[in-house]
């Protein structure tokens, strides 16, 4: 299958021997805090039903359970992107991105430097208050992102943005 | 001074009937099947309403044409064309040269006599971008064209391309009518599906087809015309237009492939590919090599019958996901139809660098494919249905559910089997495929991104999946060996990096 290259195939830099780096710690607080957010409202309004059923006693009864099993979900999903923020790891090697992410499902992208069009970052209001921000890579081909991180610290997203713009630029 | 403004020939005019008009066909069919369908029910005043409603559409699609015509306004100068248009909104584009992908030439049958062209401009932004300069004089397009070509090319080539030198064009390959008849049968896989349906549906011809056939004959409104047959006659009538129906648009498919690639020839000039075909409208596709991401041999169960392959050479997507199939709106890939393999690996070698005489041997995907898949998309869900189902329905389910398996997990295995990946050279292949087969191969530097995915499954077994990202479309290989699919990515990722050409 490999012709003439079998040398070079030894040779080469491999992409999983390269040691990655977590995303910034405050990245799990803030997607903690953005599950227990989202999940507080809808309880809240899963609630309303339980305070303004006041007869008959029994169905009240069988509408307190709608926000518990949401707490027990809420418990359990927050638990899990909270370990999915954790399990994202990426490195910046000289030529190229290289970023992990899955739990279960694992997910490997390596996205090189000089095939990048353009970067996009943006920072949602929630991240601002963690002074966080995302980092969205674009390629040629295909209007979907090829590369989003989120959790970079606000200064070390955009110290990465224009490391690499500059190289794309030559 | 820069040049002035100009107008195209008035003949536009008809070519924005005719693009409003083949709008509506593909694109409106939907929209306009209703009202057609109540145009011929409808009777009275209604009609009279209805033919008005007709009318009205026809005199707007011809003054939208006018005023298309009338706003369109083009100009060259020494490295962009510029282009004002718009009906409503107004846009100026400014189309640089060197961004320019595809440059094409059309001679409509309308515009044919008066010695008028339509040129097309392709560049790699988005479908909108796309520019037709509707209706100038031949000379003037292939001079244009030139222009075009000549500063996109770098600029070490240009100082010997004088005004003088004339294009030495070699023709390369030449199609004739049993080829292109061939690539009408091949080009779509779905319509034989559809063939194989009315075929197995014929065979069974009882109870459920009469059922059928009530449906259709009660959908189409035919009642009155089959006022007088039984049940039966009527499953026959509607069995014979789910066979009628397929063949027919087999029939069309070839009549469509003719009316667009007869005569098909394919000539090069250093690495400027230009392709000519068509019965009656001429067409004349220019494709610089530089530009081409990737080669697809799409070989489906007919071609593969019929021992020939389609290539299909692919650009920069424009921004659109591009389905193997080829969503219209985007950039027309550049076809070369009914290859035999002895004509296909030559050239396509001088796109993509490959052995020019058999097909790359590739690796075949791990075995647990096949057994994942099963269990995943087979097994489990259609037999628990099944069986619960069973207590509902009948037994008979259960049943029925052995035979849909005992079809499934064949097809399964064949997949897995078409499944390959390789390198050769500087060049990556890929293929995937059930019956017939689907083969990328691309050069590794013209990659844009590298995904490596695995599930909890194939972590366990050193299993990954692979999926290569180009600037045309992606293809993904699953359960490959994870040192290979490593391999493969740092190969790629070394071929990116250390390549200083650009890569469109």
């Amino acid at each position: 299958m490999f012709e003439n290259s079998q040398h070079d195939l030894d040779t080469l830099p491999r992409a999983e021997e390269v040691a990655l780096n977590d995303l910034d710690r405050r990245y799990r607080t803030e997607v903690l805090t953005q599950s227990l957010i989202v999940w507080g409202v809808i309880m809240l309004i899963s609630a309303i039903p339980v305070v303004i059923v006041a007869k008959p006693e029994g169905l009240r009864k069988v509408l307190i359970f709608i926000p518990a099993a949401q707490a027990l979900l809420a418990v359990l999903i927050t638990w899990l992107v909270v370990a999915q923020a954790r399990v994202k790891k990426m490195a910046l090697r000289e030529h190229d991105i290289i970023f992990r992410s899955g739990l279960w499902f694992r997910r490997l992208v390596l996205l090189p430097l000089n095939r990048v069009q353009h970067i996009e970052l943006s920072s949602g209001p929630l991240q601002r208050r963690f002074d966080l921000a995302s980092l969205k890579f674009y390629t040629a081909g295909g209007a979907a992102v090829d590369l989003k991180i989120d959790g970079l610290s606000t200064e070390h997203a955009r110290r990465l943005r224009d490391h690499i713009m500059e190289r794309t630029e030559r | 001074m820069s040049p002035a403004w100009r107008r195209t020939s008035p003949v536009a005019v008809v070519f924005y009937l005719a693009r409003a008009a083949r709008f509506a066909v593909t694109d409106g069919i939907a929209m306009f099947a209703p009202a057609a369908a109540w145009l011929a029910t409808a009777s009275g005043p209604k009609k009279i309403w209805a033919i008005g409603w007709l009318v009205a559409m026809a005199v707007f699609g011809l003054i939208w044409a006018v005023l298309s015509y009338l706003r369109f306004r083009y100009r060259v100068d020494a490295k962009q064309v510029l282009v004002r248009r718009g009906v409503l909104t107004r846009e100026q584009l400014n189309i640089d040269f060197d961004r320019v992908q595809d440059v094409s030439i059309d001679q409509p049958f309308y515009v044919r006599p008066f010695g008028l062209s339509v040129l097309t401009l392709d560049t790699a932004g988005s479908v909108k971008s796309e520019v037709a300069l509707a209706g100038i004089r031949n000379e003037r397009a292939l001079e244009l064209r030139q222009d075009v070509l000549r500063r996109a090319r770098p600029a070490v080539e240009a100082e010997d391309a004088g005004p003088a030198a004339v294009p030495a064009r070699q023709q390369v390959l030449t199609r004739d009518l049993p080829d292109i008849v061939r690539y009408g049968l091949t080009a779509n896989g779905l319509l034989w599906v559809a063939v194989l349906f009315g075929v197995l549906g014929g065979s069974f011809g009882d109870e459920a087809w009469s059922a059928t056939g009530r449906w259709v004959i009660e959908r189409l409104q035919l009642g009155n015309l089959f006022d007088t047959g039984t049940a039966a006659t009527k499953g026959a009538i509607a069995a014979g237009l789910l066979l009628g129906i397929p063949l027919l648009l087999a029939l069309f498919s070839v009549i469509g492939a003719i009316w667009r690639y007869a005569n098909y020839r394919l000539e090069v000039d250093e690495d400027t590919w230009y392709r000519s075909s068509g019965l009656i409208s001429r067409q004349e596709q220019t494709l610089k090599r530089t530009k081409v991401q990737a080669a697809l041999w799409r070989q489906n169960a007919i071609a593969r019958l019929l021992g020939r392959i389609n290539l299909q050479l692919r650009l920069v997507s424009a921004g659109v996901e591009v389905q193997a199939s080829g969503v219209p709106g985007t950039v027309p890939a550049f076809l070369v139809p009914a290859l035999t393999p002895a004509e296909l690996f030559p050239i396509s070698a001088r796109f993509v660098p490959a052995p020019d005489h058999g097909a790359p041997e590739l690796s075949g995907i791990n075995r647990r494919y096949h057994l994942r898949r099963t269990l995943m998309i087979a097994m489990i869900p259609i037999t628990c249905a099944s069986i619960g189902l069973s207590f509902v329905l009948g037994p008979w389910v259960v049943l029925l559910a052995a035979a849909v398996l005992a079809v499934l997990v064949p097809l399964i295995r064949l997949r897995g089997k078409r499944f390959g990946y390789g390198v050769t050279g500087t060049t990556g292949v890929l293929r995937s495929g059930l019956i017939g087969s689907l083969t990328t191969v691309f050069e590794l530097r013209k990659v844009q991104r590298v995904d490596l995915e695995q599930s909890p499954g194939q972590r366990r077994r050193g299993l990954a999946t692979l999926s290569i990202h180009l600037a045309s479309h992606s293809v993904t290989v699953p359960y490959i060996p994870l040192h290979d699919a490593q391999r493969f990515a740092d190969l790629a990722l070394w071929r990116i990096e250390s390549s200083a050409e650009p890569w469109f």
